[in-house]
């Protein structure tokens, strides 16, 4: 049986592309950079940078491997990665919950 | 910081990635008809003397191996049977059978059971093993959809 994780804005987590990458991460065990890069449609260095503060934020681990005669970097959110990713996520719902819209009533509908 | 964010289009970007990996794990059947051979001969091979055991199990493990390998430089990422939370129990709900399949194997060689139940066994894990592995893979692309971590 899991809990539902505290809800906790998590700064370096919330940036448009390091938010992408988490949501990627949090889906597997882990995925390539290039894959990444795909996914984002952004440059090798843009996404250098997210994964450098994702790392060091302790969020992520990377991954050198040597495949295929090349050098592969692989790329996995930490355990403390998954929590702090969970308890973004939970911050975003609650956020999201408070602002969301109030449905019309059906005076409106006529 | 908090009220500057936009809550709503934060999680459409978080779903919309997760989908993203969803529409890509797009793989031919015959991934699940190897997988299930591989399966299948592992069990089978439990009914088999000793020495062909273990042969069968180094070709299997090799396979399997290969297998893990071809879906990483395809997709770019993997993720275990068991690490999605509901997709998961699906995997484990494909033991029971598993075990029963080897049960059926190892009966020929351990009790002297009749010739053919290492192959019915391995049958019955050859099914199991695809059935279950499509069923896996319906239930992971449905957690993603969803928005499911």
């Amino acid at each position: 049986m899991t809990t539902r994780p505290a809800p906790a804005f998590d700064a370096v987590i919330h940036a448009p592309g390091r938010l992408q990458i988490c949501a990627i991460l949090s889906s597997v065990d882990s995925a390539e950079f290039a894959m990444l890069r795909d996914a984002l449609k952004v440059s090798d260095s843009v996404l250098s940078k997210h994964l450098k503060q994702l790392e060091e934020a302790g969020h992520v681990t990377l991954t050198k491997a040597a495949e295929n005669g090349r050098q592969r970097t692989w790329i996995s959110l930490t355990p403390s990665g998954r929590k702090a990713f969970a308890a973004h996520v939970a911050e975003l719902q609650r956020l999201a919950a408070m602002t969301a819209p109030t449905p019309l009533g059906q005076g409106f509908s006529g | 910081m908090a009220d500057e964010i936009d809550p709503r289009e934060a999680l459409a970007s978080i779903h919309e990635a997760r989908a993203g990996v969803a529409r890509s794990m797009d793989y031919p059947p015959a991934w699940d008809i190897v997988f299930g051979l591989l399966i299948a001969a592992m069990v089978t091979a439990q009914g088999l003397p000793q020495i062909s055991i273990g042969l069968v199990l180094l070709g299997t493990l090799a396979g399997l191996f290969w297998m893990v390998k071809w879906w990483r430089d395809r997709f770019g990422w993997w993720v275990s049977a068991y690490a999605p939370k509901r997709a998961r129990w699906v995997a484990v709900a494909m033991w029971p059978l598993l075990l029963c399949s080897l049960g059926l194997s190892c009966w020929t060689r351990l009790f002297e059971g009749p010739l053919w139940a290492p192959f019915l066994g391995g049958a019955v894990a050859f099914v199991t093993t695809i059935v279950f592995g499509r069923w896996w893979a319906h239930v992971y692309r449905r957690e993603l959809a969803e928005g499911g971590q």
